[in-house]
């Protein structure tokens, strides 16, 4: 890869389908085919292994798509799982599991910020409308660092970035915020995102193009150059 | 400087990584003789690094991990649906 392109890592590539044996790990490490095989037949040591080693991109993704609430994205990851486990017999396997699995995320997330929207209508109108336009405001104190090292110049830019970031992404339609988060943020490519989605492949680059343009134009100040 | 209005979705998809070998190497090209178009990459670059780095995702703590791990073996184990309430919301759509 050429230096000028972003370093965006690529997925690490599959284990392969005989179990290997990791030094130091007790148990072998198997392909997904074949714990996905196992947890159709009620194996819940397959299954256990198959959360493990999902479940931080799955509260990655989460966390991303619910707009940084801890808490509501660890309760959607395990929805994730559950709804997962329990219809793991209809995975026919015609694409791999975590694009299976990502696909479960999103719509349960994109499901779960509909509603969170609907109910901050409801209940906090004014609000509402406030969040959709802009950032959290944080304030001093939440802008203070705990460490009393830290330089506060770089904590209060820090925080401010953050907001415009999130405030700029907030602006972006539901599908092109959700593409441009699978790209940049869990470094999919465009041909697991087209995947995931079920979108032609020329569509996700375009929803991906104008919302880089978006984000561009809304953070032009950062850009330092 | 202007970057060249054409070729923003190349230079887009170059950033990403996205663009084959050889148009890839046309985007190369071009950027080693205009300044317009390597002042918008640089411009893209740093933008994408400074989203990324403002919103880095927290991760599951050990503890959280295995805990989560271990409900969700018990709930399937257990054979517990959602709850009543958790699905009639869900129905009416709430």
């Amino acid at each position: 890869m050429s230096n000028k392109q972003l370093n965006l890592a690529q997925q690490p590539e599959h284990t392969p389908d005989e179990p290997v044996n990791i030094p130091g790990s007790p148990d072998p490490v198997y392909a997904d085919e074949e714990l996905v095989r196992r947890a159709k037949n009620d194996d819940p040591w397959a299954t256990e292994q198959l959360v493990l080693r999902y479940q931080q991109k799955v509260y990655a993704i989460a966390y991303q798509m619910l707009g940084g609430d801890a808490e509501e994205a660890r309760d959607r990851t395990q929805d994730v799982f559950l709804q997962a486990f329990r219809s793991i017999k209809r995975f026919k396997g015609k694409s791999s599991f975590y694009t299976w699995l990502y696909r479960i995320v999103i719509n349960t997330c994109i499901d779960a910020r509909r509603r969170q929207n609907r109910w901050k209508k409801i209940f906090f109108p004014w609000r509402f409308d406030r969040d959709k336009d802009e950032a959290p405001h944080h304030s001093p104190e939440e802008i203070a660092d705990a460490n009393p090292n830290s330089d506060p110049l770089a904590t209060a830019s820090g925080r401010q970035l953050e907001d415009d970031v999130k405030s700029a992404l907030n602006k972006l339609p539901q599908r092109q915020r959700t593409i441009f988060q699978l790209k940049v943020f869990q470094e999919m490519s465009i041909a697991e995102i087209a995947e995931a989605l079920e979108l032609a492949e020329g569509t996700v680059k375009t929803h991906l193009f104008r919302a880089t343009r978006t984000v561009q134009k809304q953070l032009k100040g950062w850009a330092g150059v | 400087m202007q970057a060249c209005e054409h070729l923003k979705e190349n230079l887009t998809l170059y950033v990403y990584g996205e663009l084959d070998p050889a148009a890839g190497q046309k985007v190369e090209n071009h950027l080693e003789t205009c300044e317009g178009c390597r002042q918008e990459h640089e411009r893209l670059s740093t933008i994408l690094t400074r989203v990324k780095e403002a919103s880095m995702s927290p991760q599951l703590s050990p503890l959280e991990a295995r805990a989560m791990a271990t409900e969700i073996s018990r709930t399937l184990k257990a054979g517990t649906g959602r709850t009543w309430w958790r699905q009639y919301l869900e129905f009416m759509d709430i």
